[in-house]
Parts: C-alpha cells; sequence; structure tokens
C-alpha cells in the first residue's frame, strides 16, 4: 500500500520559514489536493518529498524510507512532476523516455510496450523529434509520459496543468483520475478547485507555511454550503421579481437576463427557488457560482492571519 | 515496478546519455574542428619551413614534438572547460533538472556517469592533436619518441584534472554559460598568473595546474632543466632582476594534476550531493 508522510517538516530560508511543522499522513489508492495561495508552501513540501530541498526539521517519508537518508529507496516508487521539468533538449522524446525507463531498470520491452502506451493516451508529438523543437505542452507530456512509464505508486504533482491548453488538461485529467482508480496515491498541489473537485478525495489546506486543513471532498462541500446561484433566464426578467421569489435574499444583475441570487444555501430552497425562477420565465441554465471547495479554500484563507510586512530596504 | 537497480547500471545509463548529448550538440564538432584547425594550420607552417628549415630548429624529434604539443594544454583546457562547465549546472537552473534529480538515482552516480563521458569525449578531441603531432613528427624524422606515449598520459591526466575544476564550478553555478566561461577564466588566466608569480619570486609553483601540466611537454624535452635561474641587468647601477624558471619532474607533475583531480572531484561531488534545486 503506497504511504506518504510528512512529520513536523520544517523548511526555513534565511529568516522565512517556508513550511512550519506540517504533518500528514497519506496511504493507499486515493487522490489528494493540496491547496493554498501562492507562497503557502505548497511546491516546497514536494520538494522536500523529491529530495530537492532538505528538511530544517522533521522527515519526509515515501513508502516508510526517509527521503532525505535515502532519496534512491526513498523515490523509487515515487513519480513527480515538480516546477516545471523540462526534458534534455538534445534528446528526442523517444529519448527522453527510454533514459528515464534505464534509470528506474526497466527492460527494452517495457519501455517500448509503455512509450507506445503512453504516446497514445497522452498524445504525445512526435517522439524522434528533439524535444527542443516542441511546443511547452508537448515537453510536458513527455515528461508526464516519462513519470509513468515505470508505473509509480506515488505520484507527487505541482499543478500538472499549469500552462496547458483546454484539450491538453482534459487528456491529463482523465489519466490522473484513471491513476487513482488504479490504487495509486497522489498528493497534487493545484489552483484549479474545480479540477481538484473531480480529481481529489481529500485536500489539505496550507498557508503561511502551515497546514489548516485536512478533510474529504464530500465533508468540505456538505459544510461549506454555497449561497450563491446563477441563474439565466430566455428573455428579459425584472430584478424586483427575482427578489420577491421566497427564499432569495439577495439580487444581483449580471446582464438583462442574467442575474446571481443570495439564498440559505439549503438543497431543498435551490429546488423551490428554481421551481419560482420558472414561474417568472423560461430557465435556460441553473447553477451554483462557486464550488463548496472554494468556499472552503476563500474562509480558510480570509481567517488566516496576513503575512508579516516585508522588512524595510535598506 | 522493476526492483532497485544497481548503482552500475545507472552510470552506464547516465554515461550513454551524456555522451549521446554531446555527439548531437555543436560542442563535440565544434572542438574537433577546432583542434584539427589548429594542428592544420601548425602542420601547414610547418611544411612551408621545409625538412631544413624544421631540423634546424629542433634537432630531434622529441625537441620538434615538444615544440609541436606546446598549444596541447590550451586545446585541454578549451575542451574540458566546454564539456565539464555545464555538466551539473543544466540540473541545478531548474528544467531538465526537475526531471532528472526527481529519478532515484544517487547524484554520485550521475556524476560519475557524465564526468567519464566528459573524459571520453575530451580524449578523443585531444587526441586529434596528438595524431597531428605524431604524423608531423614521422613526416620531418621518419620517428615518433616513445615518449610521446607519456607525454599523452599526463595530457589525459590533466584533462582529468580540468574536467574535475570545471565540473566544481558546474556544481556552484546554476547557469552553464557562467560556468564555462568562469572555468576557462581561471584556467587561461588565473593559473597562468600563479605561475608566473613563482617566476619572479623564486618558489617553485608547485600549487598551479598550469605548472603540473608543463610536465606534457617537459617530458619530450632532450635538454630538460627542473630549475633555471636567469640575471637581468636593470639600469648602470648594477641591479639586477633574478629570474626563476622551473619545469616539473614528470612525476612531480603527474602528482601535482593527481592531487587537482582528487581534490576537485570529492569538492565538486560534495556540492553538487548537498546542493538544493531552489530555481
Amino acid at each position: 500500500m503506497p504511504k506518504l508522510a510528512a512529520e513536523g517538516l520544517t523548511k526555513r530560508f534565511a529568516s522565512t520559514t517556508a513550511l512550519d511543522g506540517a504533518s500528514f499522513r497519506l496511504e493507499g489508492g486515493t487522490a489528494v489536493g493540496y491547496l493554498g495561495p501562492n507562497g503557502a508552501g505548497k511546491t516546497t513540501t514536494l520538494k522536500l518529498f523529491t529530495g530537492f530541498l532538505r528538511p530544517t526539521a522533521g522527515h519526509a517519508s515515501i513508502n516508510d524510507q526517509d527521503v532525505a537518508a535515502d532519496p534512491k529507496a526513498a523515490l523509487w516508487e515515487v513519480g513527480a512532476l515538480v516546477e516545471t521539468p523540462e526534458p534534455y533538449p538534445a534528446l528526442t522524446g523517444r529519448e527522453t523516455l527510454s533514459m528515464i525507463g534505464e534509470f528506474r531498470g526497466l527492460s527494452r520491452e517495457q519501455i517500448r510496450d509503455g512509450t507506445e502506451r503512453y504516446a497514445n493516451e497522452l498524445e504525445l508529438p512526435p517522439l524522434d523529434r528533439r524535444t527542443a523543437r516542441l511546443s511547452k505542452g508537448q515537453r510536458q507530456r513527455i515528461v508526464l509520459a516519462g513519470v509513468l512509464l515505470c508505473e509509480p505508486t506515488v505520484l507527487l504533482l505541482d499543478e500538472p496543468t499549469s500552462g496547458l491548453d483546454p484539450a491538453e488538461r482534459v487528456i491529463i485529467r482523465n489519466v490522473l483520475i484513471r491513476l487513482k482508480r488504479e490504487g495509486r496515491l497522489l498528493l497534487m498541489s493545484s489552483h484549479l478547485l474545480q479540477e481538484v473537485t473531480e480529481i481529489c478525495d481529500r485536500v489539505i489546506f496550507i498557508n503561511q507555511g502551515k497546514i489548516l486543513l485536512e478533510d474529504s471532498v464530500a465533508n468540505l462541500e456538505s459544510r461549506f454550503r454555497v449561497t450563491r446561484l446563477e441563474v439565466e433566464f430566455a428573455r428579459p426578467v425584472e430584478a424586483a421579481s427575482l427578489a420577491a421569489v421566497p427564499g432569495v435574499s439577495a439580487v444581483e444583475a449580471l446582464g438583462p437576463t442574467r442575474y446571481r441570487l443570495g439564498f440559505g444555501g439549503a438543497e431543498d430552497d435551490r429546488s423551490r427557488i428554481l421551481e419560482s425562477c420558472q414561474k417568472l420565465a423560461p430557465v435556460s441554465s441553473f447553477s451554483r457560482a462557486s464550488l463548496g471547495l472554494e468556499e472552503a479554500y476563500l474562509d480558510l484563507v480570509r481567517r488566516a492571519p496576513l503575512p508579516p510586512p516585508p522588512p524595510p530596504p535598506r | 515496478m522493476a526492483e532497485p537497480i544497481r548503482d552500475l547500471q545507472q552510470l552506464r545509463t547516465a554515461f550513454v546519455y551524456q555522451l549521446r548529448s554531446y555527439l548531437r550538440t555543436w560542442r563535440f564538432l565544434g572542438l574537433l574542428l577546432f583542434v584539427a584547425a589548429v594542428s592544420t594550420v601548425i602542420l601547414v607552417v610547418q611544411l612551408h619551413n621545409g625538412v631544413a628549415q624544421v631540423t634546424a630548429n629542433h634537432p630531434s624529434a622529441s625537441d620538434e614534438l615538444s615544440a609541436y604539443l606546446a598549444e596541447i594544454t590550451n586545446v585541454v583546457v578549451i575542451t574540458g572547460a566546454f564539456l565539464g562547465g555545464d555538466a551539473l549546472a543544466v540540473d541545478l537552473g531548474g528544467g531538465p533538472g526537475y526531471l532528472m534529480l526527481s529519478q532515484p538515482v544517487r547524484r554520485r552516480t550521475l556524476f560519475a556517469g557524465r564526468f567519464l563521458a566528459a573524459a571520453l569525449v575530451g580524449v578523443v578531441v585531444s587526441g586529434v592533436y596528438y595524431v597531428f603531432a605524431a604524423a608531423t613528427v614521422q613526416y620531418f624524422y621518419g620517428t615518433v619518441p616513445a615518449a610521446i606515449l607519456l607525454s599523452v598520459g599526463l595530457a589525459i591526466l590533466f584533462l582529468l584534472a580540468v574536467l574535475a575544476l570545471a565540473f566544481f564550478f558546474s556544481s556552484f553555478f546554476k547557469s552553464p554559460g557562467v560556468s564555462i566561461v568562469s572555468t576557462l577564466l581561471i584556467l587561461l588566466i588565473g593559473f597562468p598568473i600563479l605561475t608566473e608569480a613563482g617566476t619572479l619570486s623564486g618558489v617553485e609553483p608547485w600549487y598551479s595546474l598550469d605548472y603540473g601540466s608543463q610536465a606534457i611537454t617537459s617530458v619530450l624535452a632532450s635538454n630538460f632543466t627542473h630549475e633555471t635561474v636567469s640575471h637581468l641587468g636593470l639600469g648602470r647601477k648594477g641591479a639586477t632582476l633574478t629570474i626563476y624558471t622551473f619545469l616539473p619532474y614528470p612525476w612531480e607533475g603527474a602528482l601535482i594534476l593527481a592531487v587537482y583531480l582528487v581534490v576537485f572531484v570529492a569538492l565538486s561531488l560534495a556540492v553538487y550531493r548537498y546542493r538544493e534545486v531552489r530555481a
């Protein structure tokens, strides 16, 4: 069973504490979103798990192997995409995948089969072209193929779809969902909460180097109710008519036919509001204005104390 | 997932792909063309001078070979700097490093594979210069001194020491370009200044890599003298400037080169191993 654990993990850079005693333990086939604003400590955590950084205090361990003590053993079953990994520009895509496979001890047949598999699944660019001649998204997909080639049980992903176009995002999201279903352990940082909601079972919130909350996505969705709805009518409707709908506490016009409505957040109220809206005019769309995860994120970030002011210039 | 493989197999992989990278880029071809051009120019000048003048200038094949190889240290320095200058820096500036250093490979294994690949390419490039030198001496003197083998051995040791120094700079800098330029500056300007300081002070510059490298040609000289002292008159009042010229014994040169090799391999390994990737 894949395992990932942080115990009092701390990283200081000069006077800045990037990660402050982070502790969590993840086990089994699951996908965990690692969420927080820029500079919260997400990438620092992932870098500590991949040996790019050494902890100031505490331990990062993967499958019970301490990363700092024996990175080779700890990273043996890990596939990592941290920051913006790039293939060596002088090598072709195929050579990049072969090199990674050989470092991982895969046979030629395993490398060939894996390359063919991910060439199809990730829609890789021509593999006999040097990677220097590929687009950023194409290089990123080759790197991801290299990460997946060795069938890692643990995946550490730092904003894996950042910088990709929508079609590329869909491809990678589908692969990540498949990996989770296959029993891999995924820890992924992301700012795309919709994506996290679709892929992840659990989330860890971090801000200013401290872990604020760890919970399942389902729990958070129920705890942090969405209190805003967006409704679009087929023809213009008076705002006053909407304000008179039972259960609606606020009305904000987004356009002649689009409105944002405030309500209590209960599912029953939502259904009743929809029924009332349909009596006013044909409804062309009716949805929550945000995600439960987004509400949770904003709530936690707002509650966190402001970061200390930067030191005055000398 | 396969069982963890041995460091030796991973070293082979690091070696093969580094070699492929050198062969793919302009560096190998560029260095080869550079050496071939320098060698050709020397050969053409010698041919233009003719057999009579060449043999008059250098009575023995050893002296001719020693003179021909006067530029071998520069060839080795440039070759070593371009091959080793970015070998580790490429990982420390982000990009490829984020791919490579997240693999389950010990950094010392990557280091060793890359060092061996750089050494092999460096030997080939420097070897071309030796081939030209041997062919020229064979043409003019009808023989090639056996001491050329000792010179080749010392040149290889010098190449390894230069690579160790280049890898050391490469482990410090994030920018491959800065690393290559720093290596060149230190080796082409810094060390010769250190050696010259010995000439003026009368202290044998055994501490200088440049001095150790002089054994590559001094091993061929027929009139080898370890220390020469000359006095240069200054003005009318009888003041003189004493100039000391030192040439290392072959064993001494080899020892200096070996010490540089060991020390800088150890230092660069330590820096590369403990260096964090923050870029």
